[in-house]
């Protein structure tokens, strides 16, 4: 059982020739998912190469009318909401509510996309010497990718394609290879709105097919989201293909809590913002600064809150923490917290206990609070 | 300590103590990172402090999870970005546009 991906270039789905495949696994249950392959050079230059080739007709058709494909996404999005969610659960694990959260997010950059025709405007200057006029337009520039993370499978693609496409540019999706179920189904959708071939294509791949991206010279920008030492490595490596490049790296936020706070409205918010998405985004608060003499009750609080969290399958609807995406990636964070506890950091909450009933503990940990 | 320093990427918090606001954003400061940053207190002059001083991209005021909506750029800084114009809004707009200017005389 299980998908077997697919990439989408020029308007038509294509299987990928590779033999090396990642195995696709649901993080909470174990179940087996599909498979993707890694696609080829070859494969990753067709794409570039659709792209490339729609993109002068692209460039022509006016901005109200690239918008409306864009509201046509969303009304397909619309329909297809729970389905959609319910994809990011079943292969990223994050809660099923957190996974509509992200599917939302999505609808609305394609909404605010679709405001292009007055988002791209250009300016004038009548009479900057007499009789002559002086004025600035906007003009889309050819090929754009993006090299997606695993943690936001549907939301991060949906940050830069609708903006990409709706200046008249077209472009190639690169979706994380641990995660590229939901783009498979975001691509069965955009294959319905009938844009014209190869505005926008899909490539399942890793850093080989990041590397093909990056080379080409056809390829105008590359937007990445990662870990803080690959964004490095994206912001150089396609600077000096003489790419435009937005590379977001990885965080620590930091939660700091007066002593005036109102600790009964914020316990709740820094719950979310810790353990929302199992902590798996770059905008969790990960160090929480205890200010003065907040520091016994906060603590106390935050135990008693994080120890009630329910962790389990995201596609339960009570669950309030899923587990993380890969043993892997379970595996990183026992070995930070092992080396917290070499540094002499305590565990008041200690995760690594939890067992989910029915469930491979594979991916599992609880919630977890460190002190000094 | 590496754990309150470094990406875990987990469902992990280090609660740290600290004397009072300024040692609070000077922890904040001293960090690689430059995401994302939140204060909950009910002073005015505090968060303003804080949003004033806390060198990151995004700041939360009693909101702890500081994803900017669509028509506002996303980004951070220090070594959680690496460019210059964002995600999203008009940063995204530029991005993926590059301005001509067209000087014009009809004779």
């Amino acid at each position: 059982m299980g998908q077997t991906c697919r990439n989408y270039i020029g308007g038509k789905w294509v299987a990928s020739a590779s033999k090396e495949v990642n195995k696709l696994t649901n993080p909470a249950t174990g179940e087996s998912l599909g498979e993707v392959a890694m696609s080829t050079a070859d494969e990753v230059r067709s794409a570039i190469g659709a792209a490339h080739k729609a993109f002068p007709e692209w460039r022509r058709v006016p901005p109200l009318t690239r918008a409306r494909y864009l509201l046509r996404l969303r009304d397909k999005l619309e329909e297809e909401f729970d389905d959609f969610a319910a994809v990011v659960t079943r292969e990223h694990g994050k809660a099923i509510d957190e996974s509509r959260g992200e599917v939302r997010r999505a609808i609305e950059m394609l909404e605010v996309a679709a405001g292009i025709p007055s988002l791209m405007q250009g300016y004038n200057s009548e009479d900057i010497a007499p009789g002559i006029d002086e004025y600035a337009i906007w003009q889309p520039l050819g090929v754009f990718a993006c090299l997606a993370p695993f943690n936001f499978p549907a939301m991060v693609p949906f940050w830069f394609f609708p903006f990409a496409i709706a200046t008249g540019n077209t472009y190639v999706v690169k979706p994380s290879p641990i995660v590229p179920l939901t783009m498979q189904k975001a691509f069965e959708l955009i294959e319905d709105i009938d844009l014209p071939p190869g505005v926008l294509n899909l490539v399942n791949g890793g850093p080989d097919a990041a590397n093909v991206l990056m080379g080409s010279r056809e390829v105008i920008g590359i937007s990445f989201v990662g870990s803080s030492a690959i964004a490095r490595i994206v912001y150089k490596t396609a600077a000096a293909a003489g790419q435009r490049v937005q590379a977001q790296g990885g965080a620590k936020n930091f939660l700091t809590v007066m002593p005036d706070a109102n600790l009964d409205k914020a316990i709740p918010n820094i719950m979310t913002s810790v353990y929302g998405c199992t902590g798996q985004r770059c905008l969790s608060g990960s160090v929480v600064l205890a200010v003065g003499d907040t520091y016994a009750e906060l603590k106390r609080r935050m135990v008693e809150a994080a120890s009630r969290l329910k962790v389990g399958n995201g596609m339960d609807e009570s669950i309030e923490m899923g587990p993380l995406t890969t043993p892997a990636k379970k595996k990183s964070v026992l070995d930070w917290i092992a080396v917290g506890e070499s540094e002499g950091a305590k565990l008041v909450l200690d995760g690594r206990k939890l067992k989910v009933a029915g469930l491979p503990d594979s991916c599992f940990i609880g919630p977890s609070i460190s002190m000094r | 300590m590496k754990i309150a320093q470094e990406e875990i990427f987990g469902p992990v918090a280090a609660l740290v103590r600290v004397k009072n606001l300024e040692e609070a954003m000077a922890t904040v400061n001293a960090s690689r990172y430059g995401n994302a940053s939140t204060i909950y207190t009910s002073s005015g002059g505090a968060a303003r402090e804080y949003r004033y001083g806390v060198n990151c991209g995004n700041i939360g005021v009693n909101v702890g999870i500081v994803a900017p909506m669509a028509f506002f750029p996303f980004g951070g800084r220090k070594e959680s970005f690496f460019g210059d114009l964002h995600g999203q809004g008009k940063d995204s707009i530029q991005f993926f546009t590059d301005r001509k200017v067209v000087i014009e005389r009809w004779m």
